[in-house]
This record gives structure tokens, sequence and C-alpha cells, in this order.
């Protein structure tokens, strides 16, 4: 092997390394907090984000649904799942990615543009769907396990909560 | 110099690498199959979110740069075409031939999924975006077609040999994910107070449903501390020759129970067993004799 080839290969693992090696500053710290505001923007668009927290906070949430409801001009209501393009029903327990998507568009304000695209694309699909709809909801039901203690007294597995968000009004494409 | 010489340079059996691509690019195929009935409601323009929006809301996310293909091909029918074409570069990847040029489609596509749809990602889209990075720099043994390595698996003179440098970099990072996950976990109410493994079964992720993990709550209060040690061993044993094999007993122990006990999880499991190629050795009396020899 080439003495240039060397290098080069010392210096790439070196820096790789090194960035990995940088990641396991847990991100609730101050060094952990610095190390990805200086490093996140290069690591996530190459590919190198360093964000291992999979199960160090466990599940706390035991069921998930969520579904649309809309009225049209006359009151009338009608039920749509929450799955575009054809809102068909979601089971996120079957499809865990729709799961982690909503309760981060629902529960996590830093995805805030996320959740107004989807409530955007809710509201132009819904028009092609039918034009006489004039506003939607959507419903964000989850159960929310009960405590160990709770549950061992008799109390049901998780309590279930509705959040409702909107109505938003049902409106064809914008112009940007 | 010689440290790092030593550190990444080590010449090891091109086998290894051959395996380790095999077993990554069947990670792949897996992935890109799991990930098909999401692709429309992910990934296209009449699904959840709009790629410019998309742009915005990844840079939001992590400060970096979306350079997605899913910006620019965004129909449903277009991305179907996209990840048929990563399904079969997986495929080609694992047979070996063209191996960098596939393992390229792989890596761009998942990095695009990544991009595309941030709110939609899970902890092994990142295990292997990170992989596949590595995968993409290192000697990948394409030589080596699953069929010849089957065929030539006892074979001890194995010409030309591969700096290590690729491998490594996989143990390190396996080395910081479990680290990693164990120093949050540890700040973590639940896993202090032991509580941990009874909320998961409880949870959308059980697969066993009712309330019979309160039952058993004491014996999982024991398991919610003994998989920290795990975890913060495995790599450790993994990385001792001598402990290799109780290393992947236990790791391959631990990441089967997720996936029986648990439901949507099995990706995350292969995902990491499939990291542990990186560490094993089938040919090591014959590596000794090459660096010896030297």
């Amino acid at each position: 092997m080439s003495l240039h080839r060397k290098v080069i290969i010392i210096l790439f693992s070196t820096i790789i390394g090194a960035n990995m090696l940088l990641g396991i500053a847990p991100l609730n710290t101050n060094l952990g907090k610095l190390i990805s505001t200086r490093l996140d923007p290069i690591r996530w668009t190459i590919g190198l984000g360093q964000k291992w927290d999979m199960f160090h906070s466990i599940p706390t949430h035991h069921s998930l649904h969520v579904y649309l409801t809309a009225k049209d001009t006359s009151g009338k209501e009608s039920r749509y799942g929450a799955g575009l393009p054809n809102f068909r029903e979601i089971l996120p327990k079957k499809l865990i990615r729709y799961h982690y998507t909503f309760l981060r568009l629902f529960q996590a304000p830093i995805n805030q543009s996320f959740k107004e695209s989807y409530i955007k694309s809710i509201s132009q699909a819904l028009h092609k769907v039918d034009p006489d709809l004039r506003e939607f909801i959507i419903h964000f039901e989850h159960g929310r396990i009960n405590t160990l203690e709770s549950i061992r007294k008799g109390a049901n597995i998780a309590t279930i909560k509705t959040e409702k968000f909107g109505p938003y009004k049902v409106q064809g494409k914008v112009e940007r | 110099m010689n440290i790092f010489s030593l550190l990444w340079l080590k010449d090891i059996d091109p086998r290894r690498y051959a395996i380790t691509r095999i077993g990554f690019a069947l990670l792949f195929f897996s992935h890109f199959l799991h990930f098909f009935p999401y692709r429309e409601t992910i990934l296209s323009n009449v699904g959840m979110s709009q790629p410019s929006v998309a742009r915005i809301g990844f840079h939001e996310l992590t400060g970096g740069t979306s350079i997605s293909l899913f910006n620019h091909f965004q129909s449903s029918s277009e991305i179907t075409v996209v990840l048929i074409i990563a399904i079969i570069a997986s495929l080609i990847l694992a047979w070996g031939k063209w191996a960098r040029t596939a393992l390229f489609v792989c890596f761009f596509v998942q990095l695009s999924i990544v991009h595309r749809a941030p709110a939609s990602t899970t902890g092994w889209d990142s295990i292997l975006t990170n992989f596949g990075f590595i995968l993409l720099f290192s000697p990948l043994g394409k030589e080596w077609t699953p069929w010849n390595l089957y065929k030539k698996w006892n074979k001890k003179q194995i010409v030309p040999y591969n700096p290590r440098y690729g491998l490594v970099l996989i143990q390190i990072q396996v080395f910081i994910i479990y680290w990693h996950t164990v120093i949050q976990k540890l700040g973590d109410h639940y896993w202090a107070k032991g509580e941990s493994i009874t909320y998961f079964l409880l949870s959308h992720h059980g697969r066993f449903t009712g309330s019979w993990p309160i039952a058993w709550h004491d014996l999982f209060d024991k398991i919610n501390y003994l998989t920290l040690i795990i975890e913060l061993a495995i790599p450790v044993l993994l990385w001792i020759r001598n402990t290799r094999k109780l290393g992947l007993w236990l790791g391959i122990g631990l990441h089967l129970s997720i996936t029986i006990l648990g439901i949507n999880l099995a990706l995350f499991s292969l995902t990491m067993i499939a990291s542990y190629l990186a560490f094993i050795d089938p040919w090591v009396t014959h590596s000794k004799l090459i660096n010896s020899s030297k």
C-alpha cells in the first residue's frame, strides 16, 4: 500500500472515530449539547448523526389511534382515517413508524413544520374528496400506562385520553 | 504514527469484510422491504408532508442540509421505482459484483429516507446510515461472492490482505451505541427504579397483551438492572478474543428476547446482531500468521 493511501486511511479513520467517541456524551448534558450544536449539521448531512437514545426513556404509551372528523356545509360529520393520500385507517401498533411519526408531530413542538404540513395536506386532500367539506378535526387518542401500583390495585393498564386538534379549514391548493 | 498504523492498518483476512458486506446487504434488503408499505404516506408529495417543508424541517431538527433524492423524486410511482432499485442494489451488494456502486445506492437511498422524513425515523435508521457510510469507504471483500466464501471457507492462504480500519470503526460505533444508551438510561426515572422492563411489556411494544407483567414485576426489576450490565458488557466482551463467544451469546440473546417479547423491533435487533459481524474472525489463526510473518 502506498504511503499516500496509508495517510489518507489514517486521517479518515481518526476523524470518523473521533466523531463517534464524541457521541458518547449524552445530549442532555452541557458537553453533549455543545458537541451536538457544533457537529450535528455536518454529521446529519452526511449520515453520521450520533443520537443513541433508543429505550433510554421507556415507552409509557399503551395504545395510539389517530383519526379525523370533517363537517360539510350542512353540518353533517364524516369520519376518515389519518393516513394520506387515501385517508385509510392507520394502525400504529402494526406499522411502528406511524406511532413515532404521530407522537413526534403532536407531542414534540420541534416538529411544528411537519405538523403544519400534515394539516395542510389533509386540508387539500379532503377538498379533493368532497368540495362540500368545510372543516376538520384531528383526534389523537392515546392510552397512557397507569402507575404499576395503581394497576396492581385493580386500575386499567392505561387511561385513554383524546386530544383534539382543530377545527381547521378545508381548502384547495393555496399558492405559497 | 505507529499507534495509528497499528490501530487502523493491521492486515486482516479479506473474507472478514466479505461476511460483513453480505450481512449488511441483507440488512439493507430487509430494511427496504420493511419500508415499502410506508413509502407513499411518508415520502411522496401526496403523503404527510411536502418535500419543501421536509427540507426546512430537517434543518430545524438537525441543523443539517437535506440532500434527499426524494426532494426530486416526489410522486408515488417515482418513489416506488427508487425503492425497487435500492432493493435490487442490496442483492447485488450481497453478491459482491459492482459492490461499491451497489452500496452507494443503498446508502444514499437510506440517507434520503432520513433526510426526507426525519420525524418518521427509527433508531435503526441511524445505525444503518452510520454503518453504510463507514462501509462505503472500506474494503468490501468484493471478490468474495457468498458462493466463493462457502467453497473456500476453510482455505488458509488468502491474499491480498486488507487493512482493518473499516471493521474497527464499526466496532467503535457499536461500543458507543451501547455505552451511550446505558449512560442515558442511568439518568432515567424508570430505569433507576427498576420499572423499565415492566412498562415496556405493558406498552404498545409488548407482544403479549394483558397486565401479566405486573405479576412478574419482581423478576423484571432484576432484569432491568441486568440489562444495563449486559449492555455495558457486550462491546467489551466482543472486543476481547477470549470472551467473544460469551459476548455474542449475550448480545444475540438480548436482541432475540427484544424481538420475541416486543413487536416491531425485529429490524432493530437484526441491525445490532449484524454489527457483530465486524467482531467475529473465523480465520483467526491465519490472521495472526499474516501479521507475525511481516
